[in-house]
């Protein structure tokens, strides 16, 4: 052993009045190059431009490209060949209702995404079964006295078909019910941040929404059977209305889409930029 | 400072010596455990703690003892004689050692050891064996270097250098089960477990190096006092923050804000207010820097390809353009109310590492998104006008500070070098390398220059890269 090994140093010449300082840069042997592209779930996109930023400070050959466009369209793209990988807030290889199975997809779990029932800020309800919950969304209660509130006609904002958080929140939240278009006082948005605004500035509106983006003091998230929506409660296995997102590929990723998820899915990203971004990492429900 | 619980590893066995052997009393008492007369003496010259020291030794049954007092006393361990023997503890307290003469078996920290060969008695003189009191003592060696620590420095991995005011180094271990931030004086061996904070494993370092800033799951704001690790929170604000930023004078920290990372904002240190930058919808904001006159920010948009498809969300309907994706530079004057951002770039290169210089010009690593032509770093002028500065090595990194850059690059034979590069364009090599650097910190007045390679941590010093890790 060496305490002190064998480097050049010249001089340290430069006068450097500010710190320096990152986590990981190109290796030497850095040999990885191509272009990945990512497509799918709007909830997942900004965890995936993170990573990207981080990946791309140890592989700078590497080009990531991501779009956001509602799950089911992330395996859509992997199967139409337009996508390296398909972000989808369920697991698309196999049947879930609604959706057919992605046949030879592979399923690479990247994250656990928690979801909370919001309403604008001047519903009076803090707490929702998934019995009233489903009774409102499928459009049988359609007024806020009905499940304690004030006499007002219950908004409906939903996701588009296709939206993973659509898909998880009938399956979890209203126990499967169906959400029920209707022809008045109800909206349909094609995003996350859609969603948030509409419910946002929507008096009497309820909707649901990744818990990441409950934020602010125009909307607020009400229990669900009693249970607060926090990360917490997710972990403790009381709340139970989340999923793992997915990033879908066509078979077993390979090169340098197969070293981005294996990036994603690390310790260092899991904990570190994705629990800063309200997600909660995978290793956490294992407890 | 405060030494970890970790133990060196054994890094040399009992120091055999060949053709002398030495009697040993099998009795457990100072006088019955003494050595013929005819045992032979001598010295030995180790570096201890980066300081010459002399031991005085004999040969004992084929292997070299070492003066328990000499021993003890460099290593600054505390000696007393007790009733059955002596009795040792390390200058931080943390490891008590039991030996008898005559004795093979001995006790650290209430656990049973076993010499290979037993204390003995010469001429007055406690001798015992080198490797095994000095990691019993929590210490480390290194026989081929004839080196010796009073405390082992950490094993394992370590990654997101800080530097700090005091000249100490903060370092993630990240092969570690919980979190662990661990802070490095100059002197290897010499550190101290800062954190197990989880949220706090990377932050940003204010100007003067007394804190950094942080944020936690919640969203919350943190500042850490890099001294004492003492952590606090500064207002109240939950939303999503990344992009951490000090002011120069250390009074406001800027960020980028929002679930899509879609504003800039700042908050004051001092009262925890915060206060709007830029609020101009735009999603996917990064990498935001501070002039140093706090006049301007650079920042990178991420721009997202764009899916499109039909009501239904059918597959056949599904397209999505990528021809526009990529990372594109901004900068903000600060100074000009209701300023636009202006776009500095338009190429669909790979943009890493942006800073903004002292003549208001920008700087970026570019790297082509083929993936076939070399990394270079373009300088953007005052005009807007694009220039690549020269390197006779491929630039894996670069950081902006008060005189110009400090960049890496990773030549053909795959050497690093870090450059420092000045106003000019006059470059100055700072370190060079055959190993695979995989992080680099330099101290705020620019005197320290520390890097992870091979996971382990590395001060550059004195012409020699240090090893503070193992």
């Amino acid at each position: 052993m060496k305490l002190f090994k064998k480097f050049t140093v010249t001089a340290l010449t430069a006068v450097i009045a500010v710190t320096a300082t990152f986590a990981g840069i190109a290796s030497a042997a850095d040999t990885l190059k191509g272009k990945i592209t990512i497509n799918g779930s709007t909830a997942l996109l900004p965890l995936t431009l993170q990573a990207a930023k981080e990946f791309q400070k140890m592989h700078p050959k590497v080009k990531i490209a991501a779009s956001g466009k509602g799950s089911v369209t992330g395996p859509q793209a992997v199967k139409k060949g337009i996508a390296d990988i398909g972000a989808c807030d369920w697991d698309a290889s196999i049947d879930v209702p609604g959706f057919k199975a992605f046949d030879g997809q592979v399923a690479n779990k990247v994250a656990v995404i928690p979801f909370a029932t919001i309403v604008n800020k001047n519903v009076g309800v803090d707490n929702l079964t998934t019995e009233q919950l489903a009774g409102i969304f499928s459009g049988k209660i359609t007024n806020w006295k009905e499940v304690g509130g004030s006499d007002a006609n219950i908004v409906v904002i939903t996701r588009s078909f296709g939206s993973g958080t659509r898909v998880n929140y009938q399956a979890k939240a209203l126990g499967g019910g169906d959400i029920v278009k209707k022809e008045k006082n109800y909206k349909e948005t094609g995003s996350s941040g859609d969603m948030k605004t509409a419910v946002a500035t929507t008096p009497n509106a309820i909707g649901y929404i990744d818990l990441v983006y409950v934020t602010g003091s125009d909307i607020k998230a009400v229990k669900h059977n009693g249970i607060a929506a926090t990360t917490d409660n997710v972990i403790n296995g009381s709340y139970k209305i989340w999923a793992y997102g997915y990033y879908m590929t066509k078979g077993q990723p390979t090169g340098a889409t197969k070293e981005f998820i294996e990036y994603v899915q690390s310790k260092k990203f899991q904990n570190g930029s994705l629990k800063k971004l309200k997600f909660i990492p995978i290793a956490a429900m294992k407890g | 400072m405060r030494n970890s619980k970790w133990f060196s590893a054994a890094l040399a066995s009992a120091l055999l010596v060949t053709g002398v052997a030495g009697s040993i009393s099998g009795a457990g008492s100072a006088s019955a455990a003494a050595v013929a007369s005819t045992v032979k003496t001598g010295t030995a010259t180790w570096t201890v703690n980066s300081n010459p020291a002399q031991f005085s030794t004999i040969d004992s049954s084929g292997y070299k003892l070492y003066s328990l007092s000499q021993v003890a006393g460099e290593l600054g361990a505390k000696l007393i004689l007790t009733n059955g023997g002596f009795e040792l503890n390390d200058s931080k307290g943390l490891h008590t050692v039991q030996l008898q003469t005559g004795s093979k078996s001995y006790v650290v920290d209430g656990a049973a050891q076993q010499f290979t060969v037993a204390p003995v008695v010469y001429n007055g003189k406690v001798y015992v064996e080198l490797t095994k009191l000095v990691t019993a003592l929590g210490g480390e060696l290194s026989a081929e270097g004839l080196e010796i620590m009073s405390f082992a420095r950490p094993e394992g991995q370590f990654d997101t250098l800080h530097w700090t005011a005091d000249g100490s180094i903060i370092a993630n271990k990240s092969d570690s089960e919980t979190a662990q931030l661990l802070k490095f004086s100059a002197y290897p061996g010499d550190y101290e477990v800062f954190s197990s904070n989880e949220s706090a494993l990377d932050f940003a370092v204010s100007a003067d190096q007394q804190w950094g800033a942080f944020t936690d799951e919640t969203g919350q704001l943190k500042l850490i006092n890099l001294s004492s690790g003492a952590i606090s929170s500064l207002g109240t604000d939950t939303s999503v923050k990344t992009d951490l930023v000090w002011s120069q004078d250390n009074k406001t920290i800027y960020f980028i804000q929002g679930d899509k990372q879609e504003k800039i904002a700042q908050i004051s240190v001092e009262t925890g207010t915060v206060k709007a930058v830029l609020e101009d919808k735009v999603e996917n904001k990064s990498e935001l820097r501070l002039a140093s006159d706090a006049k301007s920010v650079v920042y990178i948009v991420n721009v997202t390809g764009v899916a499109k498809n039909d009501a239904d969300s059918t597959e056949d309907s599904l397209t999505v353009d990528y021809s526009k994706a990529g990372e594109q530079l901004y900068k903000l004057d600060l100074a000009t109310k209701d300023a636009k951002p202006k776009a500095l770039t338009t190429e669909l290169d790979n943009k890493l590492y942006p800073e903004i210089l002292a003549n208001g010009g920008v700087v970026y690593l570019s790297a082509d998104a083929e993936g076939n032509a070399a990394n270079t770093l373009k300088s953007i002028s005052a005009d807007g006008a694009i220039t690549n500065i020269t390197l006779d090595t491929e630039a894996t990194w670069s950081a902006g500070v008060a005189t110009g850059l400090v960049v890496s690059g990773v030549a053909a034979d795959g050497s690093t070098t870090i450059y420092s590069i000045d106003a000019s364009g006059n470059k100055t090599v700072l370190f060079q390398t055959a190993e695979d650097v995989s992080e680099v910190a330099v101290s705020h007045d620019g005197s320290k220059l520390a890097v992870v390679s091979d996971g382990k941590v590395l001060l550059i010093q004195g012409g020699k890269a240090l090893q503070l890790t193992k």
